[in-house]
């Protein structure tokens, strides 16, 4: 009995959203929109996926046919590596409008990520970006909440919550009616992200398993997020006395947790933990390479006294009194060794920046909280692969590809290019040359992106934050229609 | 006139009783004050920036001088390593840098985008290891708070909760009525309804962006950029303000015109917005800079594999460069390696600046239809104003790109001259160098051309909305009491 009457409240609401033109509007210009989006955002993808898969393999093949050279000169003249773009990022951009999409690899240098698409973006890109994310994320909740902020306001207006209740429905079949009705809206909404796979080109989306895991926790979350805003809707509709007044606090409440919050908690997290400039990041790696290469002068002949240390430590090693009867050539140990010791600057340097970026995002998934919308922003950010932990993956093995081929480059001309007649100044052996055999030795950059459990496990706690404004949107529309009924 | 001065204090009193627009007007308060400490803060940084870049060049300059003259008095040559050694001067720092403009503390927008300094020698065009300013790229994504965004974002919706409902609350709870009964004049009524919420939400911004900034940022009172700024946002108030009474003149319910009024705002501060930078970017598409790095590489190779040949060019076209230094003026180490290596550089430049010009092209195109494009919303109308007030549109930081480039072109040529002749610098030489404060981008000025044309296309949106308003009736048109 309870069951059918909460059934024919939800037909009730139905047909009640369906004559509210605002909302039919809304709601069509969503969902048209979202389409649009998506089949704009796969032209995107599949324009920057050719790019930058043609990129790589003129990459390659510039790298395999550099000709003859001493393998140090082939260092210098390197390469690239380029970040894919995940095939979820049709879904949501994230942040990889903001970072680098690609890595120079290059003997004694470790570079940060450059060609941030935003750099060439006009002014207009910080309103945001049409997306299906930035449209389900920002516009879905306050479609929610239009469908839902006269939900038991509007009944107590009429005086239809009175009739309700005198025919004996209680509170609780009001509640499941409302929330039901609100909750069949959200499937169609999110139905744009099931459509992710179809309509996106077949040729540059593999179906995986892993694609198939992160769109179901998307959808979920999707669900789960705007149901909550649905629930919120209910919840202060039962609680303020008019309908307009329930609006305008909705309202309040979404721009506030759309655009204020975000944006003190930036605040926050910057005063918290600000971050370098860019200059005293010079300073500090300056002073992590003892200064030598502040000037222009007195640092540069270092390569020398380091030549001359590891000349020393080798004739050791090999029990030998002469150099030139040393087995190994020293001038590659020699690269190798200040190209650790680079290594080791750049990993003190950057990792403090990678770790400051941490702790402000630590401080972001602590006002999370304040603002469901955080919340799901990052949880998505992590499933579609744009996010900070992906890019800095990426990073990550772009640094560690980089130090490979430095170290076989550097290995081959240590064990390889014995020449005991070399010119104690160009020793760059001029004339050790290698070519293709070395250069195709190399195995080429291939980027393995953070695998679903390891996203899951980096966003458990934003998973739980939005579990817990599900539970407490659920406890406000209950307490909500519990408030109404009394008060109708 | 007297009915209006009657209508105008019967309100005040009203709202003077009203405790929740004193809520209003300190939520107001408190968002100004944040905005302005965060734009302050990033403007402050900015110039502890600059300040430690003038310093370092300054410092580094000196130790040069003092280096060289040191080594002068303990060598009998100059040999390399010596500071005064071409190759020591080549590969030399040097700095160039942009200082925020008085009013970018109002606005911070592209500015934690594009770089604002830079650090460059010989060798690499590019000493810093990033090039813009180090930035949580989640920061980025979700923007600062400044005062340009509460004055385009959060305003509006303030002064749309206040007066959504101007006159169909009135209706509602049957008040119209007694209003039209006492003869009072329908328009003069609803305009000191309008014009006194207006006055509170825009003066406590006005007022409380003034106490912020002459506790954070004094110096910028003394512009006319902060006068601006206040008469802009004014009037884009007034344009929300007018777009409301407009909306409840049509008699909906209050609900309806809070949709309504909620529904414009997202199209002209969200959607609109988003549409015309999609557009842009589709009919002006920007070169894919991944070819650009990869022909960068290329053109590297190909003029690394014939450097001879490319040296020769340069030094047919500058035969002054073949002319060597004479014996007592020369280093003891020559680096005959080096003048090849600049041609190499400078030849790779040229062959790749194409690209780069079509580049920039590309991107100031975009932003050209933009500006185009953005009279159709009142938001971007605003951001555009702003953006050019505090000197950190796309336009600006191109133009700083611009002269650092051509303070790098004057400084390659300066030192080219004692590289190629292997000419050792005197100490006073040093002076003579090239510095960027003769480069520096001009001051950002009040830029009255361009804010009359954006304030007036303000008004006229505004007056447009009045004579939705107020326009005689085709026939008698009653408002529906």
């Amino acid at each position: 009995m309870a069951l059918n009457r909460a059934a024919r409240i939800v037909r009730v609401e139905l047909a009640g959203y369906r004559r509210d033109h605002t909302v039919v509007t809304l709601f069509a210009c969503i969902l048209v929109f979202s389409v649009l989006s998506l089949t704009v955002a796969a032209i995107a993808y599949r324009s920057d996926t050719d790019d930058k898969a043609d990129a790589r393999q003129q990459a390659r093949e510039m790298w395999l046919t550099q000709g003859q050279k001493n393998p140090h000169g082939a260092g210098h003249f390197g390469t690239f590596v380029f970040k894919p773009l995940p095939p979820l990022a049709m879904f949501d951009r994230g942040l990889d409008s903001y970072l680098g999409q690609r890595v120079r690899i290059e003997t004694h240098s470790q570079h940060e990520a450059t060609g941030r698409p935003v750099e060439d973006a006009s002014s207009l890109l910080r309103f945001g970006q049409l997306t299906p994310g930035f449209l389900l994320l920002y516009l879905g909740p306050l479609l929610m909440l239009l469908l839902t902020f006269g939900a038991l306001s509007r009944e107590r207006e009429q005086g239809t919550l009175a009739m309700l209740l005198a025919q004996g429905v209680g509170a609780g079949t009001i509640f499941r009616g409302k929330a039901l009705a609100a909750a069949t809206v959200v499937p169609v909404l999110a139905a744009p992200l099931a459509a992710l796979v179809v309509i996106a080109p077949p040729a540059s989306v593999t179906v995986t398993a892993d694609l198939l895991a992160r769109l179901a926790v998307m959808m979920l979350a999707l669900l789960a997020y705007l149901s909550a805003f649905a629930l919120l809707g209910i919840g202060v509709s039962g609680w303020v006395r008019s309908s307009t007044l329930s609006l305008i606090v909705l309202l309040a409440l979404w721009t506030y947790a759309g655009t204020v919050a975000p944006r003190l908690a930036v605040l926050l997290a910057e005063g918290l933990h600000p971050t370098p400039s860019s200059m005293a990041f010079l300073s500090d790696y300056d002073e992590a390479m003892g200064n030598r290469f502040v000037y222009g002068y007195g640092g540069y002949d270092s390569f020398n006294t380091v030549y001359a240390a590891v000349e020393r430590d080798l004739m050791q090693r090999y029990g030998v009194e002469d150099a030139a009867a040393l087995p190994v050539n020293p001038f590659g140990f020699a690269l190798e060794t200040t190209e650790q010791e680079g290594q080791r600057a750049y990993d003190r340097t950057f990792g403090t920046v990678a770790r400051g970026f941490e702790r402000q995002n630590a401080v972001h998934r602590v006002a999370a909280p304040a603002s469901p919308f955080m919340a799901v922003r990052f949880l998505f950010m992590g499933l579609a692969g744009t996010g900070l932990e992906e890019h800095l993956n990426f990073l990550a093995q772009a640094e560690q590809y980089r130090r490979r081929v430095m170290n076989a480059l550097n290995m081959d001309i240590a064990h390889n290019s014995l020449d005991p007649d070399y010119d104690v100044r160009l020793r760059n052996s001029a004339e050790y040359l290698r070519g293709v055999e070395l250069w195709s030795s190399i195995p080429d950059f291939d980027y393995v992106p953070l695998p679903i459990d390891a996203v899951l496990r980096t966003h458990a706690r934003d998973l739980v934050a939005l579990l817990a404004w599900l539970v407490a949107a659920a406890i406000c529309a209950w307490t909500g229609v519990r408030r109404a009924c009394r008060t109708a | 006139m007297k009915a209006l001065w009657i209508c105008w204090r019967a309100e005040w009193r009203l709202m003077a009783r009203d405790r929740s627009l004193a809520l209003v007007a300190a939520t107001i308060a408190l968002l100004t004050m944040a905005a302005v400490w965060s734009g302050a803060g990033w403007v402050r940084f900015q110039r502890e920036a600059v300040t430690q870049l003038r310093d370092t060049a300054r410092a580094q300059h000196a130790t040069y001088k003092r280096d060289a003259q040191a080594y002068l008095e303990t060598h009998d040559a100059v040999d390399a390593g010596a500071p005064q050694h071409p190759v020591s001067v080549y590969w030399k720092r040097t700095y160039a840098w942009r200082d925020p403009a008085p009013a970018a503390v109002l606005r911070i927008g592209q500015s934690d985008v594009y770089p604002y300094y830079s650090v460059f020698h010989g060798v690499e065009e590019q000493v810093l290891h990033y090039a813009a300013e180090i930035k949580n790229p989640l920061h980025l994504l979700i923007g600062k708070l400044d005062a340009s965004f509460l004055a385009i974002y959060v305003l509006p919706l303030i002064l749309i909760a206040l007066v959504y409902d101007v006159l169909s609350a009135e209706r509602e709870t049957g008040r119209l009525a007694l209003v039209q009964g006492q003869g009072t004049s329908l328009v003069s009524w609803l305009t000191s309804r309008l014009a006194l919420r207006w006055l509170l939400v825009a003066g406590s911004f006005a007022v409380c962006l003034v106490a912020a900034l002459a506790a954070t940022e004094p110096a910028v009172l003394a512009t006319p950029a902060v006068l601006q700024f206040v008469g802009l946002v004014a009037l884009y108030l007034a344009f929300w303000g007018g777009l409301a009474l407009a909306i409840n003149m049509r008699g909906w319910s209050s609900a309806v015109n809070a949709l309504g009024l909620a529904a414009s705002w997202i199209v002209l501060v969200f959607a609109y917005p988003t549409l015309v930078d999609s557009v842009a970017s589709a009919v002006y598409r920007v070169p894919s800079r991944n070819q650009q790095a990869l022909e960068d590489m290329r053109v590297r190779a190909e003029v690394d594999a014939d450097r001879p040949r490319y040296l020769e060019q340069y030094l047919r076209d500058r035969p002054e460069l073949r002319v060597q230094a004479p014996p007592e003026r020369r280093p003891v180490q020559v680096y005959d390696w080096y003048p090849a290596f600049l041609t190499y550089q400078i030849s790779v430049d040229e062959l790749t600046a194409g690209t780069e010009h079509a580049i920039r092209e590309a991107l100031m195109a975009r932003e050209r239809l933009a500006a185009q494009l953005r009279y159709a919303s009142p938001a971007l109308v605003l951001q555009g104003a702003i953006a050019r007030l505090a000197g950190v549109g796309v336009a600006d930081m191109l133009a700083f790109d611009d002269r650092v480039d051509a303070f790098r072109d004057a400084w390659r040529a300066t030192v080219r001259g004692y590289l190629f002749r292997n000419e050792f610098l005197d100490v006073e030489d040093f002076d003579r160098l090239p510095a960027f404060d003769a480069f520096a981008p001009p001051p950002i000025g009040p830029r009255w051309r361009e804010s009359f044309v954006d304030l007036a296309w303000l008004v006229l949106l505004c007056i447009g909305l009045a004579w939705v308003v107020v326009r005689p009736p085709r026939r008698r048109r009653r408002v529906p009491g």
